[in-house]
């Protein structure tokens, strides 16, 4: 099988988040036939409503990655959350590539460059979890019940966590 | 892929007594493609990158990756001084890093009884001599020797920093600090009389010198492979131009294409791409020390074709992912579009290993070294549903030819997609659209000649099996999976390591894993300390 | 001045470099005179209760008797395996080197089951604690630890470890933060 750069560089990134990963996260391809396919699971942030929770996503990599940003998708139920769409696709700046900014709010210096990875994107993730993004709601309804009714807003977050542990 | 791959990378050394090396061999490497800089270039905002991969950059987006400021290929500069750092890491490291696991192993295992005397004795040869050769810019000979050196002694020598080279001739054996003089080309430090002789060492290296290899393709071995039979020696080839495509039509773009050289088949979108690539590899190719022949560079072209261009997947799907397609890039349907090649790929490359995997692990030791775990044997052709949800997998859209993977005789199924198998099961165990399938599949996985008829099914149906488990609530899952959970936790240790399935020759015999009896079953300790196997990925 | 520049002359330097080397010499030294003291010890065919008491903290489903044979088969040797986390911890982990058969009936423990009556305080605590979580040192220890294999079936099963692990863990806190909450 003709070997690719995305393959090769996905390795490299498999082998380091394996060997050195940050705390709070487990990603690795679901299978190492397609390195193009991965699975990563990230803990809630601390502190916040999803503290406690571990959330099942799948990236989808380009076969120009890194030129171009993978995809993330949470799946095992959903993450009421802003910036997450209903089916649980993440929408956040740094898998958006920088021409690419339908919303033109988002800072070109966050955005997808070759030299992101998957540990920063699920970081930022992370990050994203503690802390919205108001300005381009993927979930209305979740950005609305964050702005306006944060207990609820809270409160649902919570459930769910304790539905996808399945308590 | 072969079951033993691995690629070299910076945290080799993090379970080394040299675990600082990490973040040094890391700054050796292209922070695009995480290998290696190859025909490291500098850009105009003073960023370094490999040559090829820069460039890639620079033409989808124009800008810099670290800093995004813009940049032109044109401004790209050679950056020889960062070649040179990574040429020289590279030949030091295999033997740098066997040192450094075999400290490891000293350091756990503790000194041989026999080997003090004989060591404290090989320590001083070292220090007379052969540290001073341990770089590998020397001659092939103290190369050699330098790799011969007793085990025990590079064990030695391990925690050591390693010591500047002061000498390059074995009579300079006093250590005179003062009064050394630096070699005009290699910036070694030696005693003024030695630097006369020692420059004619470089006179002898000089050719086969500028024919190292800039891609670690003979990473791992101390010698360096000279390619001198595909080197243009002599002649820096001519930089390709990049073209404005709008201003070309399509008849002349495909003979602009076929003057180069290259494959002129293909919709517009994809001539541009190629012409793009080529150009790309042509003119890193340019940058390169020791360039590589035309018919070197057409080979990684075909490579690009299969990976990413027209061979890669049905072109009209996703067009150009650089340039023109990006703003109304369809990211599911390109991967879609994708994953229906990459799963043919993956089909061919499981049957051509089926006969070797058949060989060396029984798939009988597979099954019944499995505790009765209801979700164990999953049949084959969950495997591409798993790999593909079915939510974003129409049924329509599987083409024919990946029905020879699911639909093989019951006896092709080899042991390791069983055990690969079994391994998505449980990984999947908590995911809604795995339960489905184990539910109504239960029945069939008492006994795995029963699971046969079923693999005969038409993959087709695998979605629309699929499809209703998307909407089962998640707690539901975590609760009804949770038992299976617990006891595969349990009984982890037996499941997860199957000693005595692992190859015998897959095991250098110094690492010998050692084996633990726990619940009844052996686990195997894989000790991390295997010598660097690396394989070329091409 | 110039009596301090001398101070940082070759001489000086020389007797630092030889210091520095007898340092050395001697840590290391040190280091390995421990190591080879208790593996000396193992040697002699008695087999150390400590040893027996470790490994049964360490794996709480073996039994005290199985434990001895084994060191008693491998000559008392352990294989000690350290290594280095990506935190910092260091942790190490004895490993049988070569232990693929239960003891046979006939075997009797060299030491008349002093490890399993001198120390029963600390196996009875350390034991159920360890029991309660229904792992061992090695399905504690390994996931987070050694997570890179060369082999890639290993590998995969490394990382499907820890995704384990992580959802484990994560259920227990929360059920144990429930229970805290419920009362």
């Amino acid at each position: 099988m003709a070997s690719s750069v995305a393959q090769k560089r996905l390795f490299h990134e498999y082998k380091n988040l394996s060997t050195n990963p940050p705390e709070g996260i487990t990603a690795g391809p679901v299978t190492e036939d397609d390195m193009f396919h991965w699975e990563a699971l990230i803990q809630g942030p601390e502190g916040t409503p999803f503290d406690g929770g571990v959330f099942a996503a799948e990236l989808k990599f380009p076969r120009d990655y890194p030129l171009s940003p993978p995809t993330m998708k949470f799946i095992g139920g959903g993450v009421w959350h802003p910036n997450v769409y209903p089916n649980g696709t993440v929408c956040i700046s740094i898998l958006h590539p920088p021409g690419d900014d339908p919303n033109h709010y988002e800072h070109a210096s966050e955005r997808w460059s070759p030299i992101q990875s998957v540990e920063k994107i699920l970081l930022s993730v992370m990050s994203m979890l503690a802390e919205p993004n108001d300005e381009s709601p993927a979930n209305v309804e979740a950005a609305k019940m964050w702005r306006e009714r944060r207990a609820e807003y809270e409160k649902k977050v919570r459930d769910e966590v304790k539905k996808g542990l399945g308590l | 892929m072969d079951p033993s791959f691995d690629l070299p990378d910076s945290t080799d050394w993090l379970a080394t007594p040299l675990s600082l090396l990490a973040p040094f061999e890391s700054s050796l490497r292209c922070q695009v493609c995480k290998d290696f800089f190859d025909n490291p270039v500098i850009t105009s905002c003073s960023h370094t990158f490999c040559s090829l991969c820069i460039r890639r950059c620079l033409s989808a987006e124009g800008k810099c990756p670290a800093c995004r400021s813009s940049d032109q290929e044109l401004k790209l500069r050679r950056n020889w001084a960062v070649q040179e750092l990574v040429d020289a890491f590279m030949t030091a490291r295999p033997s740098v890093l066997d040192l450094a696991r075999k400290e490891t192993v000293r350091l756990s295992q503790g000194e041989a009884d026999t080997g003090k005397p004989a060591q404290k004795k090989r320590k001083v040869d070292h220090f007379d001599s052969e540290e001073a050769q341990v770089p590998g810019t020397s001659s092939q000979g103290r190369r050699t020797r330098s790799q011969g050196l007793n085990s025990s002694a590079e064990q030695r020598a391990a925690p050591q920093v390693m010591p500047e080279i002061v000498e390059d001739s074995h009579d300079d054996e006093e250590y005179v600090p003062d009064g050394l003089v630096s070699c005009p080309i290699c910036y070694r430090k030696m005693k003024e009389e030695a630097v006369f002789p020692h420059l004619s060492v470089h006179e002898r290296e000089e050719e086969p010198a500028f024919q190292t290899p800039t891609k670690p393709t003979s990473f791992g071995s101390l010698q360096v492979p000279s390619q001198r039979g595909f080197t243009v020696t002599n002649k820096q080839p001519e930089r390709l131009p990049a073209i404005n495509y709008s201003i070309l039509k399509d008849m002349s773009l495909r003979k602009k294409l076929r003057d180069l050289g290259i494959p002129d088949w293909g919709p517009r979108q994809l001539l541009q791409r190629r012409h793009t690539e080529w150009m790309n590899l042509w003119n890193a190719n340019c940058d390169s020390k020791n360039p590589k022949s035309k018919r070197i560079l057409l080979q990684e072209l075909d490579i690009w074709e299969r990976t990413q261009g027209g061979h890669a997947a049905m072109p009209s799907a996703f067009g150009s992912s650089n340039n023109v397609m990006r703003k109304d890039f369809n990211a599911n349907e390109w991967s879609t579009s994708h994953d229906d090649d990459f799963r043919r790929l993956i089909a061919n490359a499981r049957q051509k290993s089926e006969t070797e995997v058949r060989s060396t692990i029984p798939g009988a030791s597979v099954s019944s070294s499995e505790p009765a775990e209801p979700q164990a044997p999953q049949p084959a052709q969950q495997r591409p549903a798993q790999q593909q949800p079915a939510h974003q997998q129409p049924a329509h859209q599987q083409p024919a030819h990946q029905q020879p993977a699911h639909q093989q005789p019951a006896q092709q199924q080899s042991a390791r997609q069983q055990l690969a198998q079994q391994q998505l099961a449980q990984h999947y165990a908590h995911q809604q659209y795995a339960q489905q399938q184990y539910a109504q599949q239960q029945p069939a996985q008492q006994h795995p000649a029963q699971q046969q008829p079923a693999q005969q099914q038409p993959a087709q149906q695998q979605p629309a099996q699929q499809q209703p488990a998307q909407q089962q609530p998640a707690h539901q899952q975590y609760a009804q999976q949770e038992p299976a959970h617990q006891q595969s936790a349990q009984q982890r240790p037996a499941q997860q390591q199957p000693a005595h399935q692992q190859p015998a020759h897959q095991q250098p015999a110094q690492q010998q894993p050692a084996q633990l009896p726990v619940n009844g079953a052996h686990v195997q300790l894989q000790p991390g300390i295997d010598a660097n196997h690396v394989i070329d990925l091409s | 001045m110039t009596e301090e520049e001398h101070s940082l002359n070759i001489p000086s330097l020389l007797t630092l470099a030889v210091v520095s080397y007898f340092v050395l010499r001697w840590f290391f030294k040190r280091d390995d005179g421990s190591a080879g003291g208790g593996r000396g010890r193992g040697r002699g065919n008695a087999v150390d209760p400590a040893q027996v008491e470790q490994i049964a903290q360490m794996f709480p489903q073996l039994s005290t008797r199985d434990i001895m044979w084994d060191l008693q088969r491998n000559g008392g040797v352990l294989q000690r395996r350290q290594r280095g986390s990506s935190q910092g911890v260091d942790w190490k982990l004895y490993v049988f080197a070569d232990a693929d058969k239960n003891p046979p009936p006939s075997f009797q423990p060299p030491v008349a089951i002093p490890s399993t009556n001198t120390p029963p305080t600390q196996t009875t605590t350390a034991a159920p604690a360890l029991k309660a979580d229904g792992q061992d040192l090695i399905s504690r220890g390994t996931p987070s630890k050694t997570t890179w294999s060369q082999n890639k079936e290993e590998r995969q099963q490394l990382l499907q470890k820890r995704r384990d692990d992580m959802i484990l863990a994560a259920r227990r806190k929360m059920m144990q933060k429930n229970q805290g909450d419920a009362q």
